[in-house]
C-alpha cells in the first residue's frame, strides 16, 4: 500500500535534520512504539503496539536505515515486523524528505510503500489507510513537540 | 480458534477481578455472536474469556421518570418484544427488529453489540438519535458516556480497562415527536447496511416548526456518526420537503464511508444524502397530529 503523508514541524530544517538522525527519539514519536534500541550500524530494532479495528498486534521488528542524504534532505529506510502469536506484519520502505517552509518551519514529507500481510492484510486496505492516517497525524503531533 | 480458559463468574465483582487478573489476555462475552466470530477468523485469540451470562440481573428493562433502564444482559429479541418498550419507545423495537435474523437476535445482547463496536450495526444509529447513553461499571464505580460520544474508531469504543458495559439508558421522546430507522439493503435482508439512517424529530408544541431534531448514521464512516450540521439546518424551521432534502445533502460532508463490497465510498456517500432525507421524512410522518 502507498501513502504519502505531509505535516509542518515548528524548527529549521538543519534541526528537523538532526532529530531524525536520532532513531530512538523519533521512533518513539510514533503511537504505539515502546521500545527502540541500536542493533549495529544503523540498524535498529523495537517494538509497536496497533490496534485495527478488533485485531490488537504486538509487532516485533527491524529498521534498517539504507540512505542518509543531506544534500537531497532525504533519508531512506526499510522496516520489517511481525507478530508471533496471531500471524500478521509489515514490511515496506519509507522515503522521507525535509522541504524549507521558512526559519522556523520545516515541512516533512513522508512516502512510503508498505505490505501488510496475515490478519493486517485480511482487513483490507481502506481502514488500514484510515489507521495509517491518524498514526501519521499523531507522530506528526509528537514530532512537533520535541522543538 | 485458540485455546481458552471460559469463567464464569457469578457477580460483576467476580467479573472485575477476572479483569484485574488477566488484562489484555481476557475478553469479556456475552452472547457470543460478534467476539465467537472474530475467534474463528483467528482476528482476536484471548486466552481467557469471561462469560457475563451466570451473573444473575443484568436483563431488566425499567421505565421510571421518563427513562427506559435496559440491562445490558437484555438479548435485541427481547428489546424487540417488549410491550413495555413498543409502548413508549416504539423506535427501539423497530431497529433491533432488522438486525441480522431471529437466531442471531436471541443470543445477541445489547450490552455486547455495543461494546462490539462495529461500525455497521443497525442500533447504533437510533440510540444516538434517541439521545441515549451507555452506562460502563468498574470496580471503581460507573460512569455513563453518551451513545454519540461512544464509539471512537472502527471497532474501537471509549471502553476503558476495567470496565464492562452494564445498562443503557433511553430517554423517553416527548409526545409531540416521531422517529424512524432505514436500512439500506440491496444485497439479502439479512446483511449488515450499505448505508442506514435514523432520526427524531419533535415538533414545537402547536406549531409546525422544529423544536429538536437528531439524526445518525450507520456503515459511513470507521464510527457511526451523528449528523449535527444537518440537525442545524433544520432546528426551529418549518420542515418541508425541500428543506429536509437540502438538509439532507449537508452530510456528504459529515461522512467518510470505507470502499467494501457494498459499495464504493462515493457511492455510499450519495446514498448517505438520499436515506437521510428518507429517514428525516419517515421521522417527521410519525409526529402525532394531536399529542396523546
Amino acid at each position: 500500500m502507498k501513502t504519502e503523508h505531509r505535516f509542518a514541524a515548528p524548527a529549521n530544517r538543519e534541526q528537523v535534520w538532526d532529530l531524525m538522525l536520532d532513531m530512538p527519539r523519533v521512533g518513539k514519536c510514533f503511537p504505539g512504539v515502546k521500545e527502540v534500541e541500536a542493533d549495529g550500524d544503523q540498524s535498529y530494532k523495537g517494538t509497536m503496539q496497533v490496534r485495527v479495528g478488533p485485531v490488537s498486534l504486538n509487532i516485533t521488528g527491524t529498521m534498517v536505515v539504507t540512505g542518509m542524504d543531506k544534500d537531497l534532505w532525504q533519508a531512506t529506510m526499510r522496516v520489517e515486523g511481525a507478530d508471533r502469536r496471531l500471524g500478521g506484519g509489515v514490511t515496506g520502505d519509507m522515503i522521507v524528505n525535509l522541504v524549507d517552509l521558512s526559519d522556523s518551519e520545516t515541512e516533512v514529507v513522508v512516502i512510503s510503500d508498505i505490505s501488510f500481510m496475515g490478519k493486517l492484510g485480511e482487513l483490507g486496505q481502506p481502514i488500514i489507510r484510515k489507521k495509517a492516517d491518524s498514526i501519521l497525524r499523531e507522530f506528526a503531533d509528537n514530532i512537533s513537540r520535541q522543538f | 480458534m485458540n485455546t481458552f480458559e471460559f469463567h464464569t463468574p457469578a457477580s460483576l465483582d467476580e467479573a472485575y477481578s477476572l479483569l484485574a487478573t488477566h488484562g489484555d489476555d481476557a475478553n469479556i462475552i456475552a452472547g457470543g455472536t460478534g467476539l465467537v466470530l472474530f475467534m474463528k477468523q483467528r482476528m482476536v485469540q484471548p486466552g481467557h474469556l469471561i462469560s457475563l451470562r451466570s451473573i444473575p440481573g443484568l436483563d431488566y428493562i425499567r421505565v421510571e421518570d421518563g427513562t427506559a433502564h435496559i440491562g445490558a444482559m437484555c438479548t435485541m429479541h427481547q428489546i424487540e418484544t417488549s410491550p413495555q418498550l413498543r409502548e413508549v419507545l416504539p423506535l427501539l423495537g423497530e431497529t433491533y427488529r432488522h438486525v441480522a435474523s431471529v437466531k442471531i437476535r436471541n443470543m445477541a445482547t445489547i450490552g455486547g453489540g455495543l461494546s462490539h463496536g462495529d461500525p455497521n450495526q443497525d442500533p447504533p444509529p437510533s440510540l444516538i438519535a434517541l439521545g441515549a447513553s451507555v452506562v460502563l461499571s468498574s470496580a471503581s464505580g460507573r460512569r455513563t458516556v453518551p451513545m454519540d460520544e461512544f464509539f471512537t474508531d472502527y471497532f474501537e469504543t471509549d471502553i476503558r480497562d476495567g470496565e464492562i458495559v452494564t445498562e443503557l439508558e433511553v430517554p423517553l421522546p416527548s409526545p409531540k415527536s416521531g422517529g424512524a430507522f432505514i436500512k439500506f439493503l440491496p444485497r439479502t435482508a439479512d446483511d449488515y447496511a450499505t448505508v442506514s439512517a435514523a432520526a427524531v424529530v419533535t415538533l414545537e408544541d402547536g406549531g409546525k416548526n422544529c423544536r429538536e431534531v437528531r439524526i445518525a448514521l450507520g456503515s459511513v464512516a470507521t464510527t457511526p456518526i451523528r449528523a449535527r450540521n444537518v440537525e442545524d439546518a433544520l432546528r426551529g424551521r418549518e420542515l418541508t420537503p425541500s428543506l429536509l432534502r437540502e438538509a439532507a445533502d449537508l452530510v456528504q460532508d459529515e461522512v467518510d464511508p470505507l470502499d467494501d463490497f457494498r459499495g464504493s465510498s462515493g457511492y455510499k456517500r450519495q446514498m448517505a444524502q438520499v436515506f437521510a432525507r428518507r429517514a428525516l421524512e419517515a421521522a417527521l410522518a410519525k409526529v402525532p397530529a394531536v399529542p396523546a
